[in-house]
């Protein structure tokens, strides 16, 4: 990869402007998957770096709020927020502790597709900030996903923060991440589950797979709210089967197959009922 | 492009491509020997600096990034008292390390002895696995970071009880 240009504004009302005049640039703050590209095409780049806004995390009762390119490295650093768990979970699966220390959580979920991050954030029902330079969306991280399951920002905005509810946490987290890779990997999959229980009874789950593509389970979140757990060896049975025709439908390998059910099971005979 | 940055106390300015590697750009334009190029993906750990006070992979590190920043290689914690720190507690585990790595390890355990209070143990085991290679176990290694934070610890004691 070449770049041609490097601009660095160093506020972001300076680089909204930018983009909207040179929308082919490419925003970079971490830069990290830009050292990864390993194409020949030449690129000009606006750096988000410098852009003190971008860097701020937020925390009201409510919700907690990170700049896009807040590094993953401090959001793990953020101490005793139940909430924040699953996120911190699955960051620490990314890369090493210098590579976090880069990376950033904008970086993560939109460069070459959809990163670890995304599925997480649409577990926790987080929202994000879109700018361009006269327009401020926000909009669900859920409703970024397009046809054929990949996600992408709409044309000429800029994600400038990451907003995660605080006033919910669910009581089950789960996680599961076959390498420490980064996508797109061909074969780095990733199964992350949230529950909730009255009782021993199932009142919510929601189920995600990510190879890049962001699938929700819901057939199998439809079959197993309202069962009472631990599940009987039936149940457990009839969810891999509807789970199964639906890793066959979205066409995964048998490798990839193998780890979702193994986990799964894993899960499912490990959830306890109270 | 002209970068400015400043590197080990020192202020430098060169002239590099923006897509560089700062790894490239230290080793080749600022002559940091310290550096060893091996994965050039962030995986091996060999090519760690101090960017503004934090470890970070130099083979990810475009070179435009450089410029305004603080960087600090194993030339520059050579000369602060961490050093001493570091290689009295290598000597007292009878430890040694390869030359490929060594700037790393030494950059890392520099990093830990710098935190204003001491890192939890699953933080501590977090930075050190940032580094690939097989010449040191990771027992070894952390075994190394606690005795340095004990030396670390004491001598600051020392002073406070005067």
């Amino acid at each position: 990869m070449q770049i041609a240009e490097v601009s660095a504004p160093q506020n972001l009302n300076e680089a909204l402007s930018f983009y909207k005049r040179f929308p082919n640039v490419v925003p970079a703050s971490g830069c990290t998957s830009l050292m990864l590209e390993s194409s020949n095409k030449s690129i000009s780049i606006i750096s988000l770096h410098n852009i003190q806004e971008l860097h701020k995390i937020a925390k009201t009762d409510r919700f907690i709020e990170f700049g896009a390119g807040v590094t993953l490295s401090r959001i793990l650093q953020i101490p005793n927020i139940p909430q924040l768990f699953p996120l911190q979970k699955a960051i620490e699966t990314i890369g090493t502790f210098s590579t976090r220390n880069l990376a950033t959580i904008g970086g993560n979920l939109f460069v070459n597709g959809t990163g670890t991050l995304f599925p997480i954030l649409v577990l926790l029902d987080a929202n994000c900030e879109l700018r361009t330079f006269n327009t401020i969306k926000t909009i669900k991280i859920y409703d970024l996903i397009k046809p054929q399951n990949k996600s992408m920002l709409p044309d000429s905005f800029i994600i400038t923060k990451i907003r995660i509810p605080l006033e919910y946490s669910w009581q089950v987290f789960l996680f599961a991440k076959n390498s420490t890779n980064t996508f797109p990997d061909p074969e780095t999959v990733l199964l992350a589950l949230t529950a909730d229980f009255l009782d021993s009874n199932c009142t919510n789950m929601r189920i995600m797979i990510h190879d890049g593509r962001v699938i929700r389970v819901r057939p199998v979140e439809l079959y197993l709210i309202g069962k009472e757990f631990p599940l009987a060896g039936e149940e457990i049975e009839t969810t891999l089967s509807i789970f199964s025709d639906l890793l066959i439908e979205q066409n995964f390998s048998k490798t990839q197959q193998y780890f979702f059910i193994e986990n799964l099971i894993n899960y499912l005979s490990n959830i306890p009922g109270d | 492009m002209t970068i400015n940055f400043i590197l080990n106390g020192e202020d430098i300015s060169i002239s590099a491509h923006a897509q560089e590697k700062a790894l490239i750009v230290l080793k080749q334009f600022c002559g940091i020997a310290s550096l060893h190029t091996d994965c050039t993906s962030g995986n091996c750990g060999k090519c760690i600096i101090l960017l503004n006070g934090y470890p970070s992979n130099s083979c990810l590190i475009p070179a435009f990034k450089l410029r305004g920043t603080e960087i600090i290689t194993l030339e520059g914690i050579k000369q602060t008292s961490n050093y001493a720190l570091i290689t009295d507690s290598i000597l007292e585990h009878h430890a040694s390390w390869c030359i490929f790595c060594e700037s790393s390890r030494i950059l890392l355990l520099s990093y830990i002895l710098d935190m204003p209070i001491r890192p939890e143990t699953h933080l501590i085991d977090s930075i050190l696995s940032s580094i690939h290679c097989k010449c040191l176990s990771d027992t070894v290694f952390r075994e190394i970071a606690y005795t340095a934070l004990e030396k670390k610890e004491g001598r600051i004691n020392r002073y406070a009880n005067r």
